[in-house]
């Protein structure tokens, strides 16, 4: 990876407003520069191609970023162009009318810049948006031939996976490095999700990925390192790799690290966002020491997450209106419902904020965060005991001189798989086959003997509803109805009849328990133990006696989470 | 005195673990077979069909199989050696229509005098327990299962096992034969023409006693403590139809129906004839008894 950094605008200098109680300031004037006229091309794709699964943040990932260059960069909100799930023709379309506008710009004399964001799935030769592909060579092509003096390509380009969505080509062919290989040319950089062998990912918690979440983020001025007020190519790439570093370090698919590549020799830095000039700002005092994430109150989505060391402050530009700030710091977790208005800048104090709960500082909440179906699937096995019952059927049998093969009061082995569906918050509807309990009976006269073994299955549906303490125990309680299964076998020494023979009959299965659960966090694992009870009257002999398969059970067992949970 | 039981099965089964020593009731019985399970072609191995048309028929399971008396009057049998169970318990297992009756019988010393007799009553494979108390001294018992009536009747179980307990009086055995165990205490049970004389639990049917004396002054006496006292025994006195152990006890030379009775399994071969045949000392036959049989 190579990084050549160079001046091309003159730093203004800004003073750093320090921190105090919840206090407005007027902003501060940032020396506006000479800048080129700028135009971006913002796409994003949902839609995977053949054998990817779609992704749930690339377009909003697209919006975003549009979002941020119109506010807080020069870019005329006319010349910021969004392409939400196009097809190649119309991406091609909106370089070549942005070429016609900059060759215009060019025969007035003037430099114009062109920034183009890509968020979506890739393969190693092309990124796909949807059943199309976007050939890496022609979207090279079409980009270094345009007339500007800057080129920015920005790709966080993705795939899914299993725990944590995987964006971009696998690792085996890496999209990244081939598209900085294929794309850097002089006057042109290259910001990219990964680096080669690994993939891009997006997250639950911040509703986007962890890329475009941090870049975006950087972009309102959480990247402005030197507080000049605004935010550099460099900059924002600096911020970036370290926040998506570090917010991919615990996830499962792995570490991603942001990559820029760059040849812009002569052409110094690139600034790409102004935070300063924003009217409205939201300043963190330097003495602040946490995670600050910044929500917009009416619709719930992140705007920006900084890591706040202490020292110097941090100002964060955005829209003027009513937004929540979680902050977390070492020892409490407090939310600020901060409203910011024009021309001023809001600098929060936590101590003036209200404590919360760790689980409410989770974005990933039941209540706000739509989930994929993936999301709402657990299977789930279990093994334990369960008593076997007495009945009319086994005393019959004891009447016909049998007798219990089993010590008293040892119980049956109980068995079971099931698969379960999030319906709506805390309550699941639950399938589950397994075994119910099982009995052998004996009986030896004269020097023969006769073994009835009998055992039950069960397959019903349940409804589950929990409650969760913590991030990690809750409790469950769960009522079902379906069918059972009875077997029977008969042995026997008596001459004249088969030595063996089978029986099956066919019965409900009315069934309850209730239980505990311990979550695990990085792995997708519930352990839990329950207690139930199940009726199951199945079996019968031919003097119309019945035999109840099920009886009270003590089971342990472990759910598995298909995707992020329910 | 029958009882119904519900759950004999693990009352059998703590017995077995609490109380080993009282294995009899569990075990220890008396015939083959009880649960009918071995067939020899159409009928039953171990049990004799003396009348009428046995099947097999399904009890709580098809292949758990009982007998069922087809025919009305069908009765099976089974003889057994038994002389010691002072208390027969009986445990049915039965499913009999209201329409049909099924009878136990209890011949003691298969002298083919049914000595005890009771029906097993009209039940739904419930579990049915009778018991009765044994005579004083026997010689082997015959059990035999009749059906009346022409409903259904299906035995699933017929245990009949030694026990012990029985507060009932003793069965009263009749026409006790000449030589048969008897008791002295009990009423003259011997058949007519004997008396019972000896002492109480060796008592036998005999000829005469101290009591009763011989004809035309013969003398009263005994061949052993086994056998029944005689007039002149091996002294030809006996006339047509007197009690005899061998043909020397008969003016006609020729006793017919005697048979020795072994009373040990250590006692070897007795021919009776050979052993007693015009001696009074039974040398040859000294662990045996005798049911005598009568002068030709």
């Amino acid at each position: 990876m190579t990084h050549h950094p160079a001046s091309l605008l003159l730093a203004a200098a800004i003073s750093l407003v320090t921190g105090g109680a919840l206090a407005d300031t007027a902003p501060t004037p940032v020396i506006a520069a000479p800048h080129p006229h700028a135009y971006a091309i913002v796409v994003g794709s949902n839609a995977g191609g053949p054998g990817q699964g779609s992704l749930r943040f690339a377009e909003g990932d697209a919006q975003r970023v549009a979002e941020v260059l119109r506010e807080l960069g020069h870019f005329d909100a006319r010349d910021v162009h969004v392409l939400l799930h196009p097809d190649a023709s119309q991406v091609f379309a909106a370089i070549d009318d942005i070429g016609a506008e900059v060759q215009a710009s060019a025969a007035r004399g003037e430099q114009a810049e062109v920034v183009f964001y890509y968020s979506g799935h890739a393969r190693a030769t092309a990124v796909n948006l949807g059943s199309d592909e976007l050939p890496l060579a022609s979207l090279r092509a079409r980009l270094t031939a345009l007339p500007t003096a800057l080129t920015i390509v920005v790709l966080d380009a993705c795939q899914s996976g299993a725990f944590a969505r995987v964006k971009g080509a696998a690792p085996a062919a890496d999209f990244t490095y081939n598209s900085v290989s294929k794309l850097t040319q002089k006057g042109l950089a290259v910001m990219a999700s990964s680096s080669q062998e690994e993939l891009s990912q997006e997250s639950d918690e911040l509703r986007g990925s962890y890329f475009t979440h941090h870049l975006v983020s950087a972009l309102r001025g959480a990247g402005d390192a030197d507080h000049d007020g605004r935010v550099s190519l460099d900059e924002a790439y600096r911020y970036a790799f370290r926040r998506t570093l570090a917010s991919t370090a615990r996830t499962q698919v792995g570490e991603q690290h942001v990559t820029l590549e760059t040849d812009l020799a002569g052409q110094g830095e690139v600034p790409l966002t102004y935070p300063a000039e924003a009217r409205a700002q939201f300043e963190l005092p330097g003495a602040l020491e946490g995670r600050v994430l910044l929500q917009q109150r009416v619709s719930g989505s992140v705007v920006a997450e900084v890591q706040k060391a202490p020292g110097a402050a941090v100002r964060l530009a955005v829209v003027a209106g009513a937004y929540d700030a979680v902050i977390g710091e070492k020892d409490a977790i407090v939310e600020c419902h901060v409203t910011l208005t024009d021309d001023h800048v809001t600098v929060i104090d936590p101590s003036t904020c209200t404590p919360v709960s760790a689980e409410r500082t989770q974005p990933k909440g039941d209540a706000d965060a739509p989930r994929r179906e993936l999301d709402l699937w657990e299977f789930e096995g279990s093994v334990g005991v369960i008593t076997r019952e007495t009945s009319a059927f086994t005393d019959r049998l004891q009447t016909f001189g049998y007798t219990d093969s089993a010590p008293l009061l040892v119980p049956a082995i109980k068995a079971s798989v099931a698969v379960s569906r999030l319906i709506v918050p805390h309550v699941s509807a639950v399938l589950q086959l397994g075994t119910l309990s099982s009995d052998s009976y004996q009986r030896s006269i004269a020097n023969s003997t006769d073994t009835v073994t009998f055992m039950g299955y069960g397959a019903a549906a349940y409804i589950r509803t929990s409650a969760q303490f913590g991030p990690m125990f809750g409790i469950y309680g769960q009522a079902g109805a379906g069918v059972s299964l009875g077997v029977m076998n008969f042995q026997t020494q008596q001459t004249g009849v088969p030595p063996s023979t089978t029986s099956t009959y066919g019965g409900y299965l009315l069934s309850g328990a209730v239980g505990a659960s311990l979550r695990f966090r990085r792995v997708p694992l519930t352990l839990f133990g329950q207690g139930g009870y199940d009726t199951a009257p199945a079996i019968r002999d031919l003097i119309g006696d019945t035999h109840d398969s099920g009886g009270f059970s003590l089971v342990v067992g472990v759910r598995f989470r298909t995707g992020d949970g329910q | 005195m029958n009882r119904r039981i519900g759950n004999r099965g693990a009352v059998c089964a703590a017995l077995a673990l609490g109380f080993a020593s009282l294995g009899d009731d569990c075990d220890g019985d008396l015939v083959q077979d009880p649960t009918f399970r071995d067939w020899c072609g159409d009928t039953l191995c171990s049990w004799t069909l003396v009348a009428g048309h046995i099947a097999r028929a399904p009890t709580w399971n098809a292949n758990d199989l009982g007998v069922s008396f087809v025919d009305q009057g069908t009765e099976i049998s089974q003889a057994t050696t038994e002389t010691s169970a002072t208390c027969i318990l009986f445990t049915s297992v039965a499913d009999i229509d209201p329409s049909a009756e099924l009878t136990l019988g209890v011949d003691f010393n298969s002298d083919g005098t049914i000595d005890y007799s009771a029906p097993l009553g009209a039940t739904n494979w419930q579990s049915v327990e009778s018991e009765i108390t044994a005579p004083l001294a026997y010689q082997g018992v015959t059990f035999y299962l009749t059906k009346a009536g022409t409903g259904t009747a299906v035995l699933a179980e017929m245990r009949i096992q030694s026990s012990s307990g029985c507060t009932a009086a003793p069965v009263t055995v009749k026409d006790l034969q000449f030589g048969e165990k008897c008791d002295p205490d009990g009423g003259n049970v011997c058949a007519s023409g004997l008396t019972c004389f000896g002492v109480s639990g060796d008592a036998l049917c005999s000829q005469c006693s101290d009591a009763v004396t011989c004809a035309n002054g013969a003398t009263c006496s005994t061949r052993s403590v086994f056998f029944p006292s005689q007039c002149g025994p091996g002294q030809g006195l006996g006339d047509a139809g007197a009690p005899c152990l061998v043909g020397t006890d008969c003016a006609s030379g020729t006793c017919n129906g005697a048979v020795p009775v072994a009373l040990a399994d250590e006692a070897g071969t007795c021919d009776l004839d050979a052993a007693l045949g015009g001696d009074a000392n039974p040398s040859n036959c000294q662990w045996y008894g005798a049911r005598g049989g009568t002068c030709r």
